[in-house]
């Protein structure tokens, strides 16, 4: 009926936001990452 | 070669797409600063403060659909709008404002509060979602928005019932129309209502439904209100994933259940969204570190910015990807369900505020 479809890619999407979440959060913690990013 | 040629081109075009949105997000990004500080003394102070960066950004989202789509290079960029990317990863990194042992510890009120208020808010937004016909992912969504955290709840939901993207930014779309008005009302409300400190923080951490809002009606009711509304605010956060398996389990076995010989264990775990161990690994992960580690808030906060970071990235392309011809499809009907049910959740959180703190 012309609307897209469900989404499909649901779960490897899912794994990749967890594994870069992670990451991220270790860097941070790590001192890695600097502070005053955000708005 | 041609080959090589037709694999290669959707990649860029995606990384174009990636492109556009990190555009989008920058500019949405300064807007959130500079027109607070354009508008400080003026008029429209209030307003300037008050608009938070999902509005920015989703508006700038709806600008860059608009521009890409009378240009006709709107759906080969679409592969770069990574909606569930950006909001999944960053609702992994909001499990780092979690801190699991000041739930324990100081926070027994606002659990009983938070459970009691999630069960009636949820269950009275789901009874009259099916009572006026709505579809049952789109109920699902605007009743964890509605009960839960806002956006944040509707993208777990989202994830969990398997949602369509329209449904997604229709229930993003709600949540803020809704939470700008109540920054201001709320803290007005309760001064009229004559509430003490405490109860005020109790009743806007259970009512508004964004955790940004949340902060900037605290802020304005006072810092006592401040700390209880987040701690309120946050117990709802941590019951996130707790909803979420529950959805996945409801959609999984009763609403979408497929044919026989898919083991109920494996369908599941095919739905459960995994972001949600993340959630959970960052707040565990959060809690041990700042009882070990003196500087440990400093750490958080890099944490919580990168976590906005990845939530305007989420609002800029869930504006790239709306398409109107679902909203017309539902009407009126989602915005009568979640009106009523925020009426609801002011009453019913106003009178456990008032029972519990």
């Amino acid at each position: 009926m012309g609307e897209p479809p469900p989404r499909n890619r649901g779960i490897s999407e899912d794994w990749l936001a967890v594994v870069v979440g992670l990451l991220l959060f270790a860097l941070a913690l790590a001192g890695v990452i600097p502070p005053g990013l955000a708005p | 070669m041609a080959t090589s040629e037709h694999t290669r081109r959707p990649v860029l075009h995606a990384a174009l797409g990636v492109a556009v949105v990190l555009a989008l997000s920058w500019v949405a990004h300064h807007l959130s600063t500079a027109v607070p500080a354009a508008t400080e003394g003026t008029a429209l102070a209030g307003v300037g403060a008050a608009v938070e960066f999902p509005v920015y950004a989703i508006l700038l989202g709806l600008l860059g659909n608009a521009a890409l789509g009378a240009t006709g290079v709107r759906e080969r960029l679409s592969g770069g709008f990574r909606t569930e990317f950006f909001i999944k990863t960053g609702l992994v990194l909001l499990g780092a404002s979690i801190n699991l042992r000041v739930i324990a510890s100081a926070a027994g009120p606002a659990i009983a509060q938070s459970v009691v208020l999630i069960c009636v808010v949820f269950g009275f937004s789901w009874w009259l979602g099916g009572r006026l016909g709505l579809e049952d992912r789109l109920r699902a969504l605007l009743s964890a928005a509605v009960a839960i955290c806002g956006v944040s709840a509707a993208i777990a939901a989202a994830g969990a019932v398997q949602a369509k993207r329209e449904q997604l930014a229709y229930s993003a779309g709600l949540v803020i129309a809704f939470a700008l008005p109540s920054i201001f009302l709320l803290p007005v409300a309760a001064t009229a209502l004559g509430l003490d400190p405490a109860v005020t923080g109790a009743w806007i951490g259970g009512n508004i439904d964004t955790t940004a809002a949340v902060t900037a009606a605290g802020t304005l009711a006072g810092e006592e209100s401040l700390q209880i509304a987040t701690i309120v605010k946050v117990t709802q956060n941590a019951l996130l994933g707790v909803v979420a398996v529950a959805l996945t389990a409801y959609f999984a076995l009763r609403v979408e259940r497929r044919p026989v010989g898919v083991p109920a264990a494996r369908q599941l775990w095919d739905r459960f969204p995994k972001f949600v161990l993340g959630f959970l690994a960052t707040s565990v992960a959060a809690t041990v570190h700042l009882a070990h580690a003196p500087g440990g808030k400093a750490a958080i906060g890099v944490v919580n910015d990168l976590r906005t970071w990845f939530l305007v990235l989420a609002f800029v392309s869930i504006g790239l990807e709306f398409r109107a011809s679902a909203l017309k499809q539902a009407g009126w009907r989602p915005v009568g369900v979640f009106a009523a049910s925020t009426a609801v959740n002011v009453l019913v959180a106003l009178g456990l505020a008032v029972l519990l703190f």
